[in-house]
């Protein structure tokens, strides 16, 4: 079964291996809409120029402790270290899915 | 090596720390020859020319003037010089001499009772509103004036010259250098630190640094926040300033101010709560909202409920609304870290597979939840 860790309104679903994509050079995961950034310290990430629906990148955790003021102990959460597919929440709406940002 | 704070060095704390957040949000002044003075000290230390100081009375203000300057230049940002020179350098200072006299846990029982405090008074609840405001400001005044062709410069410049050189962004480090000074731990070497503090306290609420022109905000006419420090009020905005600029806020998250009535006074209808498309607004509109007028929807049902992994309890609720055929359903959930409350749209019947397809899954372990 799959097994994922979740983040606010992000998902880390681990999977076996990661497509060959250039690493970005941010900390920054998603930002929300509030003005809090869900953002990491330790491990790769791997964004996707223009997401569609649910999938926005994919992640290499190792030593990894994400941020945000809303999510976690103290604002921390340890990732396990993995490779993992970023997910993002969306909403069903009857015109339509739409993305959720806390 | 101090091993033990004195009882009057823990009691210093909190004095320091109820200092800090007075000054950042509570105190009215504004010492306008002080802070020229000290935006010229910031600047010489940083070995910059000295720049013309310009006082702005809120967000927009600071965009209207900034408007005007454009046409002479401002120039580029020089935060990062005034950064180097000034913030970074007091704070290193004050950093490697406290690490070196005081035991770990003496350090971080002071960043703990003094500085997480003050940041999350002031720099967690105030920094990003009052930022966000002046960029708002200066996108609708500012980018209507200038071509397509300097429109990202200005853009990039305005966002850029913010400097950590304000009470906004930096009571928290502030108030944590100041007890380790106060508490006699810290003994400066010369008056940088003393000079740096002294320039915040005269109200440095909110400054951008240019090469030309540099900005100092005046402080907010009304600062208001809920118990947990987050912008709130429930009967005026949460934060304005003398020039109109005016933040309605609800638990730290902003509206507009007709949105911000209908809420207050509950004057919407379950089903127009139920409607708004920014989760976090349907989120504060349903806590405010009373829980009465639920029954009022029509075939409103419950289809589903269950105990999610972390204890909390999940639904599904149904009704249907006007000019949709098919009724809606909604996946009520707790978020397991702050125990708020969603309502959020699905097209599934049971918690189970609602809560796994917000990640367009069909079946999935959530092995922890943050």
């Amino acid at each position: 079964m799959n097994k994922i860790y979740r983040h606010g309104e992000i998902g880390f679903l681990k999977v076996r291996s990661i497509p060959k994509m250039e690493e970005d050079k941010t900390n920054t995961i998603m930002s929300g809409s509030h003005g809090h950034a869900h953002t990491f310290r330790g491990g790769k990430i791997y964004l996707l120029k223009e997401p569609k629906d649910f999938v926005i990148g994919y992640f290499e955790a190792k030593g990894t402790t994400l941020f945000h003021p809303e999510h976690g102990k103290n604002g921390k959460a340890k990732l396990p270290d993995g490779k993992y597919e970023i997910r993002r929440q969306v909403e069903y709406t009857p015109q339509g899915m739409v993305v959720v940002r806390d | 090596m101090i091993e033990k704070l004195t009882k009057k060095q823990i009691e210093l704390q909190s004095v320091v720390r109820d200092e800090w957040i007075d000054i950042a949000l509570h105190q009215k002044n504004f010492d306008k020859e002080e802070l020229e003075a000290g935006v010229k000290w910031l600047y010489y230390a940083s070995d910059l020319k000295e720049p013309k100081v310009v006082f702005v009375d809120g967000s927009k203000d600071f965009a209207r003037k900034f408007r005007v300057s454009v046409r002479d230049s401002v120039g580029a940002s020089v935060r990062d010089s005034v950064g180097a020179s000034v913030w970074d350098s007091v704070r290193a200072s004050v950093w490697d001499s406290v690490r070196a006299s005081v035991w770990a846990s003496v350090w971080a029982s002071v960043r703990d009772s003094v500085g997480a405090s003050v940041w999350a008074s002031v720099r967690a609840s105030v920094r990003d509103s009052v930022g966000a405001s002046v960029w708002d400001s200066v996108r609708d005044s500012v980018w209507a004036s200038v071509g397509d062709s300097v429109r990202d410069s200005v853009g990039a410049s305005v966002r850029d010259s913010v400097r950590d050189t304000s009470l906004c962004y930096d009571s928290d480090y502030s108030a944590w250098m100041d007890y380790w000074l106060k508490s006699g731990i810290y003994k400066p070497t010369d008056d940088k630190l003393s000079k740096y503090l002294g320039f915040l306290k005269a109200g440095a609420f909110y400054t951008l640094f240019f090469e030309k022109v540099a900005y100092v905000m005046r402080r907010p006419t009304i600062v208001k926040q809920d118990e947990q420090k987050r912008l709130h009020s429930t009967t005026s905005p949460a934060l304005a300033f003398k020039d109109g600029t005016e933040l309605y806020m609800l638990h730290g998250v902003q509206f507009e101010k007709s949105w911000w009535d209908k809420i207050v006074n509950d004057k919407m209808s379950a089903e127009t709560v139920f409607a708004i498309d920014n989760l976090e607004h349907r989120r504060i509109a349903y806590e405010f909202m009373d829980k009465s007028k639920m029954k009022k929807l029509k075939d409103f049902t419950i289809l589903d409920e269950a105990t999610d992994e972390k204890g909390n309890p999940m639904k599904i609720v149904s009704f249907k609304a006007k000019q949709v055929n098919e009724p809606l359903k909604y996946y009520n959930c707790i978020c397991p870290s702050t125990g708020r409350e969603y309502y959020i749209g699905t097209d599934k019947n049971t918690c189970k597979e609602a809560k796994v397809a917000l990640f367009g899954l069909k079946e999935a372990e959530f092995v922890d939840e943050w």
